[in-house]
């Protein structure tokens, strides 16, 4: 190894803890960045495996043009494709919701209308039993015509069946009795898929008992091996018409993209902060090191190094720290990224199964890892370089020039005016950056004129609570000032960065929680596992204490906005009109401002044909109220009128909204969900009661208005744990950098320390003393991160607005303010600790000998 | 006779100029709004081979005559010559390469990078200037005259104030310096360690051809010279020859007598 590479490494060695903390606090960065970057990957290779392990061994799928519940008559379509000579088979598959022997128990939600989380039983060609996509651990394979099923075999002990029993399935055409033939292995394909709630009865008996013979829901292709899968789906494509769509079998999956970039968008300001606090903080450390180790450059300088070998070994230890912080970084990264991942499956409403490690965010995250630290290093580096031989025989003075404080003053005054600025889109995010940046060196240089009235502020009550170390600890607090100028301004970013995206959050949830309070109207809301039957509405009303019906269907349909090659799947929301009659119905919609009203939107819905879009496909498409939506159909793509732009939250913000009218353009069916409202003089929960009782025979989940509310609010706080989780990491490297730039003020004044000791301090003197340094550095950090957080909130939710495309309004965190002010000093306390063990345990001889001198 | 160069360490040694050539040095600081004249148009030549130490009272310039001998700082006036080689106008890397090469320093405080050996230490200069193969071998005989041999893979928190000393000797002489510079070298160490270093440095001269200049304010350490060179008030106040007088009379022309 190099010299100057080993010297390099055996500097970093020299201070284990330190350079931990270093190394620590590059890694948080790293992990962060690749844990964000890899969530999209991670989401999408979940859903894809999903996908793919239901339709087993097929290379493509044909499923009506409109994806959702509908089916489709086989027969012409299987012979068209089959005509094609790169199909070796094609099959049908019927797939329904149906709900075996249940309880009333609820079904977990998904944020995700469409992914559903029913029982799902499939009608296959059992016989081609090449073509199934599980393998039975017990029994058999069901035969036609005997009404037999099989299930996946973790159900089935669940559930206490038995091979041979009667299972009755509630299904739309009422109870199906199926005999139990055999277990489908929980580790193959599609018994791993829906939480093992699956089952596979033989096609021709599952369409005879929906009364849907000769109709299926998609058709599974495989092809010949040597054929281009792509060629041939466009081929299929063409052949099959619009009213099909050919694809991938986990093509239909993306539509939880739309879900994972707002996230995944939400979450990369935040990682890229962290990785700046993470450069921060190693800059303070590699800045100290070469304060502090002056005197040995100099005497390098003498002996043998030249200034390029000075600039080269500074750079050499950073980038020993920056290897150490990448792996690291991308060690925890991957353990971050799974548990955002398992965190989105929850939200999304898909099945953790896989963590991936993609390439480029993980090469990426590695190259912005090394790239921060060599930059953080950078400076120290030349400072190191432009150490005089001279200095070895001289004292080094830590003062820090008037021009460094009057410079620093004026980018405090800049990083302020930048977080005043009308940034707008993404350039919001500049602005954040820049406002950080340009506070974060502000206060580094202008520490030293902070820190001296803070101290003599504090002096007081530390001297009140610490005695002669209280006030000895204002000098020493004084004399660090440069190095805790950084810690200061570490601790600023960090607090600022907690408190501003807090701001931005508790706006969000407040905006949604006003959205909920607007939208979400409606007594109780009615969703089964199984379809509604077709007069459900009207027996509903019949029910005492009924007042309005108003089905909801929910569709997942592609949507080609100009610009975007292949589309979107987006989230269709069809309602029932009257609901929106601004005289006489019970819903409402928060239209944004020029963009519609509630009149034309009644209108609109009433007319069908027209839909209103969300504000976020407004932001992220550049559509609007008098524009048009290319949407697909079951006929093809079809124009669609926007009338209006809707704030709304669900699925990303990737929703339209239609006409109930237009169901049958959309797969058809039955809706998805009832919202009712219950005649004055009810009670809800009561009319709930009556309902299960009125019918008796379907699957009824009810949810009354709180509650429902309820569970759309906690979905939204688990999408925001992953924020959260950041913000904890952002608090801990703050936290590691304080204890690092107290470590290092430790070392610089170990002589003075062991002075003390000499002179009669003892060790809890000694460690009261750290202490209030800690504190005052922590406490002034605290106080001025408040108030750069709050300044920072209006920019830090203008670039969530422009990354997210939802409206909010920053709200102050109150709580959090108040938590800040108790906690920071607490965590100061606790990242003082170790410095000041350390420093108690200062032998008192090291005064008779500089103990880094030898 | 002077003569400039590009690559100063390059160069072969010139056997017939002096070792070290310092002619009218003048050095001034700035001291608040007023201004000090450290040192006032001072000449010194040392020969191979020569050992030469320095003596003042504080203030009298001997730091500052040391700095401009070692290249650490330049004069406002006057040249220093390293072997022959005006060292005026050269850069920061050229003089870098000069002190690595043509100088070794020794210091009061031995000055060791702490988390190196020793082997390390000694060899930092040599592997520096790519010499590391010649200076393995060197170091090998250097650690014998030294006896430092056994010493070698400690770190120097493992060893004695003495071996640091002797540490720090073999590493101002891995590259064969012409000048030896030794900043007070015993200042640190107990009389009879003092003494060892001080009989190292003079056998060194004697037997193996060492040029050494030491600042000292040890009057019996100056003895160990051939030569003591007072310095009071920035100017040079007369040389003596120690084989021509004892400590007594050293001692006393050190305080101004």
């Amino acid at each position: 190894m190099p010299i100057l590479a080993r010297l390099a490494l055996r500097n970093l060695l020299r201070h284990p803890w330190r350079t931990m903390a270093t190394v620590l606090g590059v890694g948080l960065g790293v992990a962060a960045v690749l844990a964000t970057l890899s969530v999209g990957d991670n989401v999408e290779a979940n859903v894809r495996d999903t996908l793919q392990a239901v339709s087993g061994p097929a290379d493509l799928i044909v499923t009506p043009g409109a994806t959702g519940r509908a089916v489709m008559a086989a027969a012409e379509l299987e012979s068209t494709v089959r005509a094609d000579p790169a199909v070796v088979w094609a099959v049908p598959v019927l797939n329904t919701r149906a709900e075996p022997e249940r309880d009333a128990e609820a079904v977990p939600g998904s944020l995700l209308p469409g992914i559903d989380s029913g029982f799902q039983l499939g009608g296959r060609l059992t016989e081609l039993d090449t073509t199934l996509p599980f393998a039975l651990s017990e029994g058999r394979l069901p035969r036609a015509g005997q009404r037999e099923v099989v299930i996946a075999e973790g159900f089935i002990a669940g559930r206490g069946l038995n091979i041979g029993s009667t299972v009755v399935f509630a299904s739309q055409a009422g109870p199906l009795p199926l005999t139990l033939v055999g277990a489908m292995d929980d580790r193959v394909a599609l018994a791993t898929t829906n939480g093992g709630r699956v089952g596979v009865t033989h096609l021709q008996d599952l369409q005879e008992a929906l009364s849907l013979v000769g109709r299926v829901s998609h058709l599974e292709l495989q092809l010949r091996p040597d054929a281009d899968v792509e060629v041939v789906r466009a081929r299929l494509q063409d052949a099959v018409g619009d009213a099909f769509t050919v694809t991938y079998p986990a093509g239909v999956g993306d539509a939880a993209s739309g879900i994972v970039q707002t996230l995944q968008a939400g979450l990369l300001i935040l990682a890229a902060t962290l990785m700046a606090l993470g450069g921060f903080m190693a800059y303070n450390t590699f800045m100290a090191g070469v304060v502090e180790r002056s005197r040995e450059f100099a005497l390098l300088r003498t002996v043998c190094l030249r200034r390029g070998d000075v600039l080269r070994l500074a750079l050499a230890e950073a980038l020993w720290v920056s290897l150490a912080g990448v792996t690291v970084g991308v060690l925890l990264g991957l353990g971050l990224s799974y548990g955002i991942t398992r965190l989105n499956a929850v939200v999304v409403g898909f099945e953790f199964r896989t963590l991936v490690v993609p390439a480029v965010p993980t090469l990426l995250a590695a190259a912005v890892g090394v790239l921060v630290a060599l930059l953080a290093a950078a400076l120290p580096a030349r400072a190191a370089s432009r150490t005089t031989p001279l200095s070895a025989l001289r004292s080094v003075d830590d003062r820090t020039p008037s021009w460094q404080v009057a410079l620093g003053w004026f980018l405090v005054a800049l990083g302020a005016l930048a977080t005043r600025l009308p940034w707008s889109g993404m350039w919001a995010l500049v602005g954040t950056a820049l406002a950080m940046a340009a506070f974060f060196a502000g206060v580094a240089l202008a520490g030293a004129s902070l820190i001296g009235p803070a101290a003599r502020l504090a002096q007081p009550l530390l001297v009140r609570l610490l005695g002669t170390p209280g006030r000895l600890s204002v000098g020493f607090t004084v004399r660090n000032a440069p190095r805790n100028g950084v810690a200061i301004g570490t601790v600023i970013v960090g607090v600022g960065l907690i408190i501003g995206v807090s701001a931005m959050v508790t706006g969000l949830n407040r905006s949604i929680a006003a959205w909920v309070d607007t939208t979400v109207v409606g007594d109780l809301f009615v969703t089964s596992p199984v379809p509604f039957a077709a007069d459900f509405a009207t027996r509903a009303s019949a029910v005492d204490g009924v007042d309005a019906v108003s089905g909801v269907g929910l569709r997942i349909v592609r949507f080609e906005p100009e610009g975007v090659p292949r589309g979107r799947s987006v989230v269709l929301v069809l309602v029932e009109p009257e609901r929106f009659d601004p005289e006489a119905g019970f819903g409402a919609l928060q239209y944004v401002s020029g963009q519609g009203d509630a009149a034309r939107g009644f209108e609109a819905l009433s007319r069908g044909g027209a839909v209103l879009a969300a504000n976020t496909i407004t932001d992220r498409f550049g559509v609007g109220a008098g524009d048009s939506a290319r949407l697909r159909t079951d006929e093809g793509f079809r124009d669609f009128q926007i009338e209006g732009v809707v704030v709304d939250f669900t699925s990303g913000g990737e929703t339209f909204i239609g006409s109930m009218l237009d169901l049958e353009r959309f797969g058809g069916g039955s809706p998805d969900l009832f919202v009712l409202t219950v005649q004055p003089g009810h009670r809800p929960s009561e009319v709930r009661e009556a309902l299960l009782a009125a019918f008796p025979d379907a699957v009824l989940d009810i949810t009354l208005n709180a509650e429902y509310r309820a569970a759309i609010l906690e979905l939204v706080r688990r999408t925001f744990t992953t924020t959260n989780m950041l913000l904890m990491l952002a608090a801990l490297i703050a936290a590691l950098g304080v204890a690092n730039t107290l470590g290092m003020n430790l070392s610089r004044r170990a002589f003075e320390i062991a002075m003390l000791r000499t002179l009669g301090f003892r060790r809890r003197d000694v460690r009261a003393l750290v202490l209030a340094e800690g504190l005052t550095v922590l406490s002034l950090g605290a106080a001025l991160g408040v108030a750069f957080g709050l300044l920072l909130a209006d920019v830090i939710v203008s670039g969530a607005e422009a990354l997210t495309g939802y409206v909010i309004a920053p709200a102050i965190p109150w709580r959090l303010l108040v938590a800040a002010a108790l906690l920071t000093p607490a965590i100061g306390l606790i990242a003082s600790l170790l410095p000041a063990h350390r420093a108690s345990r200062l032998a008192p001889r090291i005064a008779l000998g500089a103990a880094e001198r030898a | 006779m002077t003569h400039a160069v590009t690559s100063p360490d390059r160069r072969p040694p010139r056997r017939d100029a002096h070792a070290l050539l310092a002619v009218g040095l003048h050095k001034r600081y700035a001291l608040g709004s007023a201004t000090v004249e450290a040192l006032r148009g001072v000449d010194l030549a040392v020969g191979r081979g020569e050992f030469v130490a320095v003596m003042g009272a504080s203030g009298s310039g001997k730091s500052t005559l040391l700095h401009l001998l070692g290249l650490l700082e330049t004069p406002d006036e006057g040249r220093v010559e390293i072997d022959g080689l005006d060292t005026s106008g050269l850069g920061d890397d050229a003089l870098t390469e000069l002190r690595r090469s043509r100088l070794g320093f020794v210091f009061q405080t031995f000055e060791l990078i702490p988390n190196l050996s020793a082997r390390e230490n000694v060899l930092l200069p040599a592997d520096m200037s790519g010499a590391g193969a010649a200076g393995r071998e060197r170091l090998a005989r250097l650690a014998a005259v030294l006896g430092i041999e056994d010493r070698l893979d400690h770190r120097p928190d493992q060893l004695s104030g003495g071996q640091r000393q002797r540490v720090a000797l073999a590493r101002a002489l891995i590259n064969d310096p012409v000048v030896v510079l030794a900043d007070e070298p015993t200042g640190n160490l107990d009389s009879r360690t003092g003494h060892e270093v001080l009989r190292l440095l003079s056998h060194g001269v004697r037997e193996l051809g060492w040029t050494v200049v030491m600042v000292t304010h040890d009057a019996r350490a100056a003895m160990q010279a051939e030569r003591i060179v007072f310095l009071r008030d920035g100017e040079v106040a007369g040389t003596l020859h120690t084989s021509d007088t004892d400590v007594q009379a050293v001692f006393e022309r050190a305080l101004g007598g």
